[in-house]
């Protein structure tokens, strides 16, 4: 609590300093107060003070030593401490084969996102947060087309592979999981063996245009229409995955860490700003005269928004990184389609008054020289195409502390650029879960031709073998 | 001094302050010490652990640090040479250094591998055309290791070596 007090008065003392108001009031009586108390004012009080502050630097020189290097020191800590207990970490790979027909909605995914946050681990003491560097684990929702054969796989930390495979088959009960060897090691390691295969890569990271509170259009708004209207905007995306050329790899991950619980109260304050009624100021006509405040009707737009933000911090987030990676050999090489169709595709979420998606240029692998610094075009970009493959086939997810991002950082690549979101379950189900039947890229997916139903009633499962009746 | 006397005598007796002071220096100076060892401490362990892209360091802007490397390519010449007298012998040499060449310049672009098979394996064919050509030459190679008095005709041999050549003029080495 007292930290909490003391947390409070810090903010309080920050945004006053943050305020150049502040500032100048500060100046303004600092000279009056100067110039009441007769003390000489001017330049040789500036002068008194410069030599003043020097000096108490001075003498003291080993306090701010220790005050900088501290926190530094810290978060160094934790960077090593952290990739530790990430290195001791092992994951499942399961590819998901979809049935041919699930009359599920994406809130059968929904459900399944539900189980995947009450999986949160989270450091609940000093000691597994300094001393074991525990951090969220992460899972790994991907869509890959192998020159337009499209997989659905989840990678998962191995402990919870029993969990996560019951809540599957409970919400769909007709699709099949397969542990399989993970994809990522047919792709080149390095950016030289890549070369040498002569394989060209792109990738990127998408991210929000605008604050996380707001959320993107998420399934529920594509359902609540009439039969012929109905939508499942995954099959946009399925179709850009489906059009891609028998040698060309077009593979996306959306990597999840179950996030804060209480993300959603930085956000009330976009509630509280929506809920202002507008007004406008009107003349008015009245005895007084003068100009008066006019409460206008909110336009639907903003009621939209409003009531969208609402039920967008009431679920539970996810810490979110989307990544996208397209390979293919030199010849055929032609990132234009990757972008431009990826981008369109998830874009079908975004909308005006809400949240959408947008490239994170600086994560980007390919950059340009409107960039800073402007630089050796060519050595940075193959340190973002290293970075980008070396990101996506481990599933990274960025550092936390900022000695960590630094420590990582090249001089032809500061690792500052890649950045995690939040996203709820509902805009996570919008991107990821199995297609409806509403989908109609049929020829494009293997499915399971076969149905699962439960065992008829009277079979011994549960029984011991003494219990059967013999035919003799 | 003058100041910081001044400052300190506003608190009461200078003396106590400045012996306080003093202590404080002193038992931060050893704080700051102890933290600069745990901070080198925890940036060679950091070191250690992060992803190195070293892979790329040495290209420099160029794909492929062997391309046309003149001690490669001398040493090549000099092995062409050696075979001018189209003995028998001499060809089963030469192939022999020609794989422990190429064998060379797979690790020194960084293919892993305990033995030039493993290497050779990891070339993924794509668009190099040479790599079945590799292959062959290799296991010919292993013929004149493995057998004592393999004998080999200078058709043959000049086959084998010259899908070494082809191979390494692909990759831009010759």
């Amino acid at each position: 609590m007292i930290g909490d007090i003391f947390s409070h008065i810090g903010e309080v003392i920050v945004d006053f300093f943050r305020n150049e108001e502040s500032w100048i009031l500060l100046i303004l009586l600092a000279g009056g107060g100067a110039a009441i108390l007769g003390i000489p004012s001017g330049p040789e009080i500036l002068h008194l003070i410069i030599i003043l502050i020097l000096t108490i630097l001075k003498k003291t020189w080993w306090l701010w030593f220790f005050v900088i290097l501290f926190p530094l020191f810290v978060s160094l800590w934790l960077y090593w401490r952290q990739e530790l207990y990430k290195k001791r970490l092992s994951f499942t790979v399961l590819e998901v084969k979809v049935p041919r027909e699930t009359l599920k909605s994406p809130q059968a995914m929904e459900q399944i996102l539900y189980t995947f946050y009450t999986l949160r681990n989270a450091p609940s003491d000093l000691m597994s947060k300094y001393w074991k560097g525990e951090v969220t684990k992460w899972f790994s929702l991907e869509i890959v087309s192998f020159g337009g054969e499209v997989h659905f796989y989840i990678r998962m930390p191995s402990e919870y592979r029993n969990n996560i495979e019951a809540t599957f088959f409970s919400n769909y009960p007709d699709a099949e999981l397969a542990e399989v060897d993970d994809y990522v090691s047919r792709f080149p390691s390095t950016v030289r063996e890549a070369r040498l295969r002569s394989v060209n890569i792109w990738g990127t990271e998408f991210i929000l245009t605008k604050e996380e509170g707001y959320p993107i259009k998420t399934y529920t708004h594509f359902e609540n229409q009439s039969e012929e209207k109905q939508f499942d905007p995954i099959s946009g995306f399925l179709e850009v995955l489906s059009k891609v050329k028998p040698e060309e790899i077009i593979s996306t991950q959306i990597i999840i860490a179950a996030g804060d619980p209480k993300w959603g109260e930085k956000y009330a304050h976009i509630i509280s700003d929506l809920r202002k009624a507008p007004t406008t100021t009107v003349e008015s006509t009245g005895p007084e005269g003068g100009k008066k405040e006019v409460p206008l009707p909110r336009s639907r737009g903003q009621t939209e928004a409003l009531e969208a933000v609402e039920g967008n911090i009431s679920k539970p987030a996810f810490d979110t990184l989307i990544r996208v990676l397209y390979l293919a050999p030199q010849e055929i090489f032609s990132d234009s389609y990757a972008r431009s169709a990826l981008l369109g595709a998830f874009n079908q979420y975004s909308s005006l008054n809400l949240n959408g998606f947008k490239q994170n240029s600086d994560a980007s692998s390919k950059t340009g020289g409107w960039s800073w610094p402007h630089a050796s075009k060519t050595k940075r970009n193959m340190y973002r195409e290293q970075r980008m493959l070396y990101n996506y086939r481990k599933r990274e997810i960025p550092p936390e502390t900022f000695m960590g991002k630094l420590i990582t950082s090249y001089p032809a690549n500061l690792n500052f650029a890649s950045k995690r979101f939040k996203m709820n379950t509902e805009g996570i189900a919008t991107l990821f879960h199995l297609p409806t039947v509403s989908v109609l890229t049929a020829p494009h997916m293997i499915r399971v031709e076969s149905r699962k139903t439960g065992p008829p009633a009277g079979l011994a499962i549960y029984g011991d073998e003494k219990e059967l009746e013999r035919f003799l | 001094m003058d100041i910081t006397q001044f400052l300190l005598g506003q608190f009461g007796n200078v003396r106590l302050w400045e012996f306080i002071l003093g202590e404080v220096r002193f038992a931060f100076i050893f704080l700051d010490i102890l933290l600069i060892a745990l901070f080198i401490f925890t940036l060679m362990k950091a070191n250690s652990v992060r992803p190195k892209f070293g892979d790329l360091i040495h290209l420099s802007g160029k794909e492929v640090s062997v391309l046309r490397d003149p001690k490669i390519v001398s040493r090549w010449q000099e092995l062409m040479e050696s075979v001018a007298g189209e003995s028998s012998h001499a060809y089963t040499v030469a192939i022999i250094d020609a794989d422990k060449l190429v064998d060379a310049v797979l690790k020194r672009l960084g293919f892993k591998g305990e033995h030039i098979a493993d290497r050779i394996e990891r070339i993924a064919s794509g668009n190099l055309s040479t790599v079945d050509g590799l292959w062959r030459a290799h296991r010919v190679r292993n013929e004149i290791a493995h057998t004592p008095g393999f004998e080999l005709n200078s058709v043959d041999a000049k086959q084998v070596l010259g899908a070494y050549e082809a191979f390494l003029k692909e990759l831009g080495v010759l």
